[in-house]
């Protein structure tokens, strides 16, 4: 709502942005830790890098020659991930889906310099989908000239029975590009009882508890593939805040703050490590637009 | 020994014989509205006093012949012989002289008075002197005249409120007649509510603040509405760029009764509309706000008078898709009535009301969440003034307010589905016992002591939490929780307030000034953003969130010169607050029960010098400000556990306003502000996670960067039209340039990944005010 504020203040007065030069300080090293590791049949990775200062215009240095392995805590198994291109550690799965035991301890461990980063997350459920449609755009809505017919799609998925809160993180891409805006950062508690509705709206306007799915447009041949990763409540909290900091700006700006991370940094290193390990489970659906 | 010093004088005063009382009422010639701290003085001696709220005053004197000299700034004085031989009842009506520049006093209060009343670290703004300040979008406003005085600062344009002496903005007790505001913005921060046409004066105390008030850590803002002309209907009103707004006033009851009503309406969507293009969503958008301020008065008779006033206004933003409305309500009633001449006694009720309302959809669509918050406020205040004699006033009373904040009722309509979430109102009591003492020890030294004790109550129904502790800087898990029926007492708190202020008169030009005061406050201002919104609700003091308590000494040393034309002072102050409010980190803000386990209770301090220079005569007028301060917290898990900068920290303001005066008819003004840039914590390296660039500031400290200075000049011209003698009407016109050299202020700075590129990042300068405005008003009256 108050982005919408400063949106409207912004159309509406007098307000601008534009980009200036500020000097900052080169900050300390942080060691950055990417280990989003899904339930599916594809390659699972984990990237780790070396923060940069904040003007830098390279990607993060990568981190070479780290051990990296995550270890069921329930059956023991342990599954290596090998270094494959610049700090990108792999492990593409076999049909034995070692990541596909519900609600398991997984522990992630990573030495470099024989320093040993450990964290922890659990495979929780995910939410159960229906099905994804799609609907005509009215040509009144906001461009009311427009040849090609427009689309958007709707999702409908159910939210797991029990008391417990689920937590989840919904992904979205057009053919097969994944929607990466900091808007597509869509959270949901829960996820709604039945449809979880397309918005016009404002997305993500009352997170939580309820969420809109901030669909995009789409064109006829177009295909929406939508997945649904279970996240942890923490999880959930880190990618609210990482999604308040990216693009925390206008006249409700919160101060800024830095992300939380669950990744442990022993005592005996220096190298603080900053990031997140999240063990999610899928569900996926997907439509063809004729 | 002082004691019994004390003690003499007083019985030596009351044993004086001979002494006869002269008293009345000082009004404005031309509207009968009465003139607050006009001056009465004797020639014979040096002895003098000033009109209270009402236009009241009272002298006791030695039966005699006097000549009584009556002033008042914008109206010429009088002097009139009189024969005192007895009590006596004497009024006066003064002429305004506005046009007539060689005889105007155009000063906020006598200057000799101001250097000799125990009164520090008050800035009292008259609505005429605010109307020569060149105003944003040509719309003279009183909350951004206020800006201009030393030891005030604001966010920037756009905030909400002001920042007193390092102060949020929900720290400033803003009373509209008595009644308390609580969002006292239009338009996100661009105008104050108090609709200048309706205003008699502005007082702010930033220090030194009278016992008879509290419940603020930080200032009081003591807004008085005009009172209505008693002699005949008048129109004042003015068509802007923004808004046009009208009042009339007129007498019920000759030289009795009257009413003033006053309206305005800002129609700036509509004025934006057609450079809207076509396509653009927001097309349809309404954006407006109106209000409407009133005053009734009727003195039934000389012992009795009773006054009305309300307010009520709205904005209003929507399109087609939403809506958002949000506004304040005030009604206050107070009932004068004097006793004999040295008792008098006032009786205040008030109500205010706050409250918001937010739809996403209508009722009969598909979706659609409608959102609402309510803060009402019942107060009722009594106190009475004992005028001993010139030297000795006591004043005491009491006061109770009740409080009923609905913090959040949301429905939402999801398809099939509806969610509702609806939090327990909080209810709560404060009740307050106040008194206080001035008294001159002779013509050097003035005291005036006070104590207000304040017991808060925070009571039922509603629930009380217990949190277990955890690492600092993080949610605290709920322990326990606890039902309390209706009434029942959750918690309570009392806290004594002293307040005291000492003034050594060293001559006519020249005084020295201490004061000391605790404030405590029990409502507070929940949010966490760069500028206070009007979604920010207001919360109760409770077990978890104990009441704000703030202490001020203040150091002023005062000096007039040239026959009290140029008036100096020279304050210096130290404050120091406990169970300051901070979030933490990702801090939920958003329909939370258990927002209280979000909150981080800290220390504040403020300190700083404020230099005040200002010439108050002649054609050429105006005053320069200057503080040098610093504002601090400290809260545990935030910047490393150090002291760091409060985000209202401005290390050097400086304003220059001045206006000149060509003829009788036009005249020139300007303003130039420069403000040291707010802190902001900034960056300093930037992570990668899921493809997202991440900023991230590796020291951990909170406000470690300045963004860039604030400057701004404000230029305005106006010119009234030549006066038909025989006809009423007046008119004025008011050309103004906002922001003249066309400065891009930041109001602050953020950090993005560029949308060409996302592997580079970038700052960016977010100004409100990003070119010059110009603007245009018309103004009349009849």
């Amino acid at each position: 709502m108050k982005q919408l504020i400063s949106f409207l203040l912004l159309g509406v007065l007098l307000a601008c942005e534009d980009p200036v030069q500020v000097k900052l300080d080169k900050g300390a090293t942080l060691l950055v830790v990417d280990a989003f590791i899904n339930n599916t049949a594809t390659t699972q990775r984990i990237r780790l890098s070396f923060s940069s200062p904040f003007f830098s215009d390279q990607k993060n240095t990568p981190v070479l020659n780290a051990q990296v392995l995550i270890r069921n805590e329930k059956t023991g198994a342990v599954v290596p991930f090998i270094m494959q291109t610049q700090g990108e550690y792999t492990y593409t799965p076999d049909a034995t889906q070692p990541f596909g035991d519900l609600n398991a301890l997984y522990s992630l461990e990573i030495t470099h310099n024989s320093n040993l980063y450990k964290a922890q997350a659990v495979l929780r459920r995910s939410a159960g989908i229906d099905s994804v449609n799609f609907e005509v755009i009215p040509p009144s809505f906001s461009q009311p000239t427009l040849t090609t017919k427009r689309y958007a799609c709707r999702l409908w998925a159910k939210d797991s029975t029990g008391l417990l809160n689920d937590y989840y993180w919904i992904k979205t891409r057009r053919n097969d590009t994944l929607f990466q805006d900091v808007s597509d950062i869509n959270l949901s508690i829960d996820g709604t009882n039945g449809e979880v509705p397309l918005a016009f709206g404002p997305p993500n306007a009352f997170t939580p508890p309820s969420v809109f799915l901030a669909f995009k447009t789409y064109y006829p041949k177009d295909r929406c593939h939508v997945e649904i990763h279970s996240i942890s409540k923490d999880c959930y909290l880190f990618l609210l805040q990482a999604r308040n900091q990216i693009s925390n700006g206008g006249l409700f700006a919160q101060t800024p703050e830095n992300v939380r991370t669950n990744i442990i940094t022993p005592k005996t290193t220096n190298l603080k490590a900053v990031g997140w390990f999240n063990m999610a489970a899928v569900t996926t659906s997907s439509i063809q637009i004729p | 020994m002082i004691r019994i010093l004390t003690l003499t004088l007083l019985l030596f005063n009351f044993f004086l014989e001979a002494q006869v009382l002269c008293r009345g009422k000082i009004t404005d010639f031309e509207t009968g509205e009465p003139l607050i701290g006009a001056l009465i003085s004797i020639r014979e001696r040096s002895l003098g006093v000033t009109t209270d709220a009402e236009g009241r005053y009272l002298l006791k004197l030695e039966a005699g012949n006097y000549t009584l000299q009556v002033q008042y700034l914008g109206y010429a004085s009088i002097n009139v012989p009189m024969q005192i031989k007895k009590n006596t009842l004497q009024n006066f009506a003064l002429v305004p002289v506005l046009n007539e520049l060689d005889e105007v006093l155009i000063q906020d209060q006598n200057p000799a008075r101001q250097l000799k009343s125990t009164e520090m670290s008050v800035a009292k703004l008259d609505i005429k002197q605010i109307n020569k300040i060149p105003a944003l979008l040509g719309e003279v406003d009183i909350v951004r005249a206020l800006q201009l005085l030393p030891g005030i600062s604001t966010m920037g344009e756009g905030a909400s409120g002001l920042n007193v002496r390092g102060g949020n903005s929900d720290q400033n007790l803003i009373l509209l007649d008595d009644a308390p505001v609580y969002n006292s913005s239009h338009l996100f921060g661009f105008f104050s509510i108090f609709n200048p046409d309706a205003v008699k004066d502005v007082k702010l105390y930033k220090g030194g603040i009278p016992a008879a008030y509290g419940g603020r850590a930080s200032s009081l803002i003591d807004v008085r509405m005009k009172e209505s002309s008693a002699k005949r209907p008048t129109v004042n009103g003015g068509i802007g760029t923004v808004f046009s707004r009208i009042s009339i006033e007129m007498p019920l009851i000759k030289d009795k009764a009257g009413i003033l009503i006053a309206l305005r309406r800002s129609y700036l969507d509509a004025l934006v509309k057609p450079f809207v293009p076509e396509q653009n969503p927001l097309k349809n958008t309404t954006f407006y706000f109106y209000d409407l301020t009133a005053k009734a008065h009727w003195m039934i008779n000389p012992k009795n008078t009773i006054t009305l006033s309300s307010y009520i206004g709205r904005d209003v933003f929507g399109a087609s898709i939403f809506s958002f409305d949000w506004g304040n309500k005030t009604l206050s009633l107070r009932w004068n009535h004097v006793f004999n001449s040295k008792w008098v006694w006032r009786t205040t009720a008030f109500y205010s009301d706050y409250n918001y309302l937010l739809q996403f959809g209508r009722n009969s669509d598909d979706q659609s969440f409608k959102w609402n918050s309510l803060i009402t406020n019942y107060s009722l205040k009594s106190e009475v003034s004992y005028l001993k004699n010139d030297s000795s006033i006591l004043r005491m009373g009491v006061q109770s307010m009740f409080y009923d904040f609905l913090p959040y009722d949301a429905i939402g309509n999801f398809g099939s589905n509806t969610v509702s979430y609806l939090a327990d109102s909080k209810y709560g009591f404060e009740h307050a016992a106040f008194i206080s003492k001035e008294h001159a020890f002779s013509g050097h030294f003035k005291t005036e002591c006070g104590l207000r004790v304040t017991l808060f109550q925070y009571i039922g129904k509603g629930t009380a939490y217990t949190f277990r502790d955890t690492l600092p800087n993080t949610t605290r898990p709920l322990d326990s929780e606890t039902r309390y029926a209706v009434g029942e007492i959750i918690k309570q708190y009392i806290i004594p307030e002293p307040r005291l202020s000492l003034n050594y008169i060293r001559n006519d030009r020249q005084s020295l000034k201490f004061s000391y005061n605790r404030m405590s406050q029990f409502v507070q201002l929940i949010n966490n953003t760069a500028s206070s919104s009007p979604l920010d609700i207001y919360t109760l003091a409770s077990r978890n969130l104990k009441p704000l308590i703030s202490d001020q000494v203040a150091l002023g040393y005062f000096h007039n010169f040239r026959d009290q034309t140029l008036e100096t002072s020279l304050e210096v102050y130290y404050k120091y607050f406990q169970n300051q409010v901070d979030y933490i980190d990702n801090a939920d803000l958003f329909i939370n029960p258990t927002i209280e386990n979000q909150l981080i209770l800290g220390l504040g301090r403020a300190y700083g010098i404020e230099y005040y220079i200002k010439k108050n005569r002649g054609d050429w007028q105006g005053w320069v400000s200057y503080t040098l301060s610093r504002t601090e917290r400290l809260m545990r898990g935030i910047s490393n556990d150090n002291w760091f900068l409060s985000r209202y920290d401005r290390t050097h303001m400086l304003n220059v306003n001045s206006s000149y005066d060509f003829n009788k008819r036009l005249s020139a003004s300007a303003t130039f502000v420069f403000y040291s840039g707010v802190p902001a914590t900034f960056p300093n390296a930037k992570i990668e996670i899921q493809n997202y660039i991440i900023p991230y500031n590796t020291d951990n400290l909170r406000n470690n960067y300045r963004i860039t200075p604030y400057h701004r000049l404000d230029l305005g011209l106006t010119y009234h039209f030549k006066k038909n003698e025989y006809r009423r009407y007046k008119q004025h016109i008011v050309i103004s340039a906002y922001n003249a050299y066309n400065r891009r202020n930041a109001f602050s700075i953020f950090f993005q990944a560029k949308e060409s590129n996302p592997q580079q990042t970038e700052a960016i300068r977010f100004s409100v005010v990003g070119s010059i405005v110009p603007a245009i008003t018309y103004n009349f009256s009849f």
